[in-house]
């Protein structure tokens, strides 16, 4: 007679290894980057209300322990997101020379490279005013 | 080195229906000794009614998956020597109902397998006298990792998304349903797309990445999904251009 | 007693054989409702571990000639050559078939299927698929026949015994495993193609389900059993756990050398070694090029001489492909080097791997003619199973992926011509049959309380009776020996006990089912060696050292006696173009023909 068990899970299953449990943080990074988006859109709304509007959200509000707290456990995710983002790149990006596979590195290293030169560029054109 | 090791063996007997329990059993601990080694001694000497599937021995007909210590492993390649000095706990699978002991059921991973058109498909069929399709190479490369799985359903344990979601196709029916849409010589891509495409496809994976690192192939389902969604994306913004095709 | 099953054709066995037969008969008779029965799911089969590929005639500088003259030879022309020719004929077809399915044949950078050498053979014509090539058509054929909906699998479900009433095969039982039923399954044609039966050996290249249980269940019914006597020991196998060293591994270049690091092969007539560097190497039909028999034979006696290395699991030689480097390597022989590194504990890419002879495919198997018929109405057989015969005293290296298409593919054409011609079952007899099958498991099996034998242990003594005395050398006393030792064995099987009394998944059961029909073919094993006093191919009698054409130029066909051992009896050899010569290798032939002389 067949009688099988059912599969059983836990809703703990992300404790169970720590693969999981880094990929359970990945996807909060998510979180804490919206917040950061939030955070920044108001910045902008108050920029466009003036200058006062803008020195009492920066003093008041972006300054308190709380909020620096807070940018500080986003930048953390961010930094752990773009690592495993970059290193997810090669997974999506399958490369070919021929028949061998353009190696992860190289991949990853590239991505690496992109994001440093879009970031001086993006620099370049605010800061070199 | 100490002569055994103690292995904790999942059992469940369905014919009592009573909850499942780990049985203890002392094992010698040889050198060359794998896990398998280790069921199939309990087995032959001790108690002849501990129920787990194998065949080959030799890590290609995918029978022996087991959970060794918590993590997905093919039993025939896992050596009892890496987890001394033990105990080593044996679970089925995760993810499957349990027919019995360590043998899972394979009912829902065999239908999701059927259902990808894992065949080729061509639109011009070639006779035998045409002789084969040519492939270059390079273009057997395109597809040769994927078409490497076992069916040995790690990556399913391996996954949460399919240890949570009921309809999710799975890493390794996908990895299947992209080796043949990579296949130079298929012409079944359309055929296949909708299913693949769909919410129980490739968009229910949340990338954890864990079927790729369990593989014992090397398969790396994970790329196939990741690639596949790639593609699924590009012709989906495709479709808004005037000119875009598919 | 449960419903009964009725199907047209049924194939027993998801091996590569079986899933041919498959395709073949829903491909020919699309009406035909066709089922499939196996043990394991199709994708377990032990087609999956071959590993160096399939031969087929298809390169410009190779003949269907030389296929036929390397095969007859090979099996020291104890091959039908009616058989041999059709196969032959055949076999590119087949193998094209299989890359249209989607097998992933390696290839030539202009894009054509790519060939490599193998033992005895005169050209290289051998199909590969890096070296998993069983794995990947295994599953080719299995994802194939998918596409059949008109095919009905029962995966995991164990055939028992044959159903036969009014001297034709109507059906079957089997046990369907995950509730240990005993279900009868009617079938107007059946197909067997279940594999060997390596496991009665200790060493063995072969899965744990390859335990002739389609040779037992054939024979039990009356079916003789053809040339059983002939086992293929493979040169290269990992001592200790037997797992197969592909031929491929030689035919890429790898050379044999024994503890004073000698090509040893040199001083058994195979040839001169040429160095590993020099462009001629290797040889076709030469050195590490030779046929199986002969390189297996020849490990034995640099053991008597002492030129082989010693360790705890036995003695051994090395194989080395160092040569061959890092790349070429993990390109042409990947899954070499994987199982080295897991199971060798040795990486080819820096040492030498160490090999002895295994146990790897049995020549003989369930008689069938050339149309993979069997004598018995409406029974066919395919695959290592039968014995066509196409490999007599000896196969030729990768002849068996490409038979099991050919024969595959014949019997599942020749059982959808039948069924369709045979519509009548004989239903309440068959029934009664099955019947008592399921009171025969349930009384000697699992509801009897009282044995005392357990079944390791009468297995182990069968492997080590037919090691000791039907292994690659054999005496008259030393066969003897071992077909006493099977009887008493036979006997202490009445006696066999089970721990496990349940039904669901009771793989004790069929471990008790699975030694019950290795007992059976191992004495129809021991007997036919027995009685051929000749040295032919694998068949080597140290008290008759001579091959013996005029009077063992015949097939060998064990009948099952109820009573004692099996009846032995001769069928002749098919000879056509062929006449019986002597074997060369390593040096140039002559090859004659019937119209030459």
């Amino acid at each position: 007679m067949a009688n099988p068990l059912p599969r059983r899970h836990s809703n703990l299953w992300w404790l169970k290894r720590r693969p999981y449990f880094i990929f359970f943080l990945r996807e909060w990074s998510s979180l804490f980057i919206a917040g950061y988006a939030v955070l920044l859109l108001i910045l902008t709304s108050k920029v466009l209300d003036g200058e006062a509007a803008y020195n009492s959200y920066v003093n008041d509000v972006l300054e308190s322990p709380l909020l620096i707290g807070f940018h500080v456990v986003a930048l953390l995710f961010a930094v752990l997101h773009t690592v495993t983002w970059f290193g997810a790149v090669p997974k999506g990006l399958a490369l070919r020379r021929g028949e061998d596979p353009v190696p992860p590195s190289l991949i990853i290293g590239g991505s690496y490279a992109a994001w440093a030169v879009v970031t001086i560029v993006v620099a370049a054109v605010f800061l070199l005013d | 080195m100490a002569d055994t090791i103690t292995i904790e063996v999942f059992r469940y007997r369905p014919e009592d229906g009573a909850e499942p329990v780990y049985d203890t059993f002392d094992v010698p601990l040889r050198q060359e000794w794998r896990v398998l080694d280790a069921l199939n001694h309990v087995k032959d000497e001790v108690d002849g009614s501990l129920t787990f599937r194998w065949s080959c021995r030799m890590g290609v007909c995918g029978s022996c998956g087991m959970m060794v210590n918590g993590v997905p492993k093919l039993t025939c390649s896992a050596f009892l020597r890496d987890f001394a000095p033990g105990p080593i706990r044996i679970d089925p699978l995760d993810g499957f109902p349990v027919e019995r002991d360590l043998v899972t059921v394979l009912d829902d991973f065999m239908g999701k397998l059927s259902a990808v058109t894992p065949w080729m498909v061509h639109k011009d069929e070639r006779s035998v006298e045409q002789g084969e399709y040519r492939q270059s190479p390079a273009e057997l490369a395109q597809f040769k990792q994927y078409s490497m799985c076992i069916n040995c359903t790690l990556c399913y344990a391996a996954c949460p998304v399919y240890t949570h979601e009921d309809d999710f196709l799975g890493p390794a029916v996908l990895a299947l349903a992209q080796r043949y849409n990579l296949d130079s010589r298929d012409d079944g891509n359309e055929q296949r797309y909708p299913l693949i495409w769909s919410d129980s496809g490739i968009w229910d994976c949340t990338f954890v990445g864990e079927c790729s690192v369990v593989c014992p192939k090397h398969v790396d389902p994970s790329a196939a999904i990741q690639q596949a969604k790639v593609q699924s994306a590009q012709s989906f913004f495709a479709s808004f251009l005037p000119f875009g095709k598919r | 007693m449960a419903e009964t099953i009725q199907h047209d054709v049924v194939i027993i066995g998801g091996g590569g054989a079986g899933l041919r037969a498959v395709i073949a008969a829903a491909e020919a008779h699309p009406d035909l409702d066709i089922a499939m029965v196996s043990k394991v799911y199709p994708m377990r089969s032990h087609t999956v571990s071959a590993e160096g590929g399939a031969a087929g005639v298809i390169k410009d500088n190779d003949s269907k000639e030389n296929h036929i003259h390397d095969t007859i030879s090979g099996a020291d022309w104890l091959a039908d050559q009616d058989a041999v020719e059709y196969f032959v004929d055949e076999a590119p077809k087949e193998l094209t078939l299989l890359e249209h399915w989607g097998c992933p044949w390696s290839r030539e950078p202009d894009g054509s299927v790519a060939v490599r050498p193998f033992g005895g053979m005169l050209i290289e014509r051998t199909w590969f698929a890096a070296d998993k090539t069983g794995f990947h058509m295994l599953h080719a054929l299995f994802q194939t026949s998918l596409k059949y909906t008109q095919v009905t699998r029962y995966d995991e479900w164990f055939a028992t015994r044959l159903l036969v009433e009014n001297g034709r095969c109507q059906g079957l039982t089997a046990i369907e495993l995950r509730t240990g039923q005993v279900r009868t399954i009617l079938a107007k044609a059946v197909i067997m193609c279940t594999g060997g039966g390596g496991r009665i050996f200790p060493f063995t290249t072969n899965a744990a389900i390859k335990t002739g249980d389609g040779m037992g269940m054939a024979y039990l019914a009356g079916v003789p059993l053809k040339d059983m006597e002939f086992v293929q020991y493979h040169p290269t196998g990992l001592p200790g756990s037997g797992i197969l060293i592909t031929e491929a591994a030689r035919g890429e270049g790898g050379i044999l050398l024994n503890n004073k690091g000698e090509r040893y092969l040199e001083a058994y007539n195979l040839g001169t070694p040429l160095d590993v560097d020099d462009p001629e190497h290797p040889v076709k039909r030469s050195m590490e090029l030779g046929p199986r028999d002969r390189l297996s034979q020849a490990f034995m006696h640099e053991q008597d001489q002492g030129n082989v290395f010693d360790s705890e699991f036995g003695t051994y030689v090395q194989l080395d492909v160092r040569h061959l480097g890092e790349k070429e390597i993990n390109r042409k022989i990947p899954f070499v080097r994987e199982l080295a590194k897991n199971y060798g504990g040795v990486d080819p890419v820096n040492e030498p791997i160490p090999v002895r002879p295994v146990v790897h495919y049995m020549m003989g198997g369930v008689a069938t003619d050339i149309s993979a018929a069997t004598e018995l109405p409406g029974l066919w057989a395919a695959g290592e199973t039968a014995c066509v015969s196409l490999n007599g005293a000896n196969r030729l290296g990768s002849n068996s992926l490409t038979e099991l298409l050919v024969f595959g593919a014949r019997a599942g054409e020749g059982a959808a011509e039948w069924a369709r011609e045979h519509p009548d079952f004989d239903t309440a007899a068959l029934e009664a049959q099955a019947e008592a099958e399921q009171r025969r498991i349930a009384d000697n099996f699992i509801n009897k309380q009282d044995g005392t034998e357990r079944i390791s242990t009468i297995r182990t003594e069968l492997q080590t009776a037919m090691e000791s005395g039907a292994g690659i050398y054999r005496t008259e006393q030393s066969l003897q020996a071992t077909a006493d030792k099977i009887a008493e064995l036979k006997e202490r099987f009445k006696n066999v006990g089970l721990d496990d009394h349940s039904l669901s998944f009771n793989t004790e059961l069929t471990s008790a089912l699975e030694l019950e029909f290795m007992l059976e073919i191992a004495e129809s094993l021991a007997h036919s060696a027995l009685q051929r006093t000749e040295s032919r191919g694998s068949h080597q009698r140290t008290d008759y050292e001579a091959r013996d054409d005029a009077n063992f130029l015949r097939h060998s066909l064990a009948r099952y006696n109820a009573g004692g051992a099996p009846a032995i009896d001769y069928q002749d050899v098919v000879i056509t173009n062929w006449p019986p010569a002597e074997r060369v290798y390593g040096a140039e032939e002559t090859v004659v023909k019937t119209d030459d002389v």
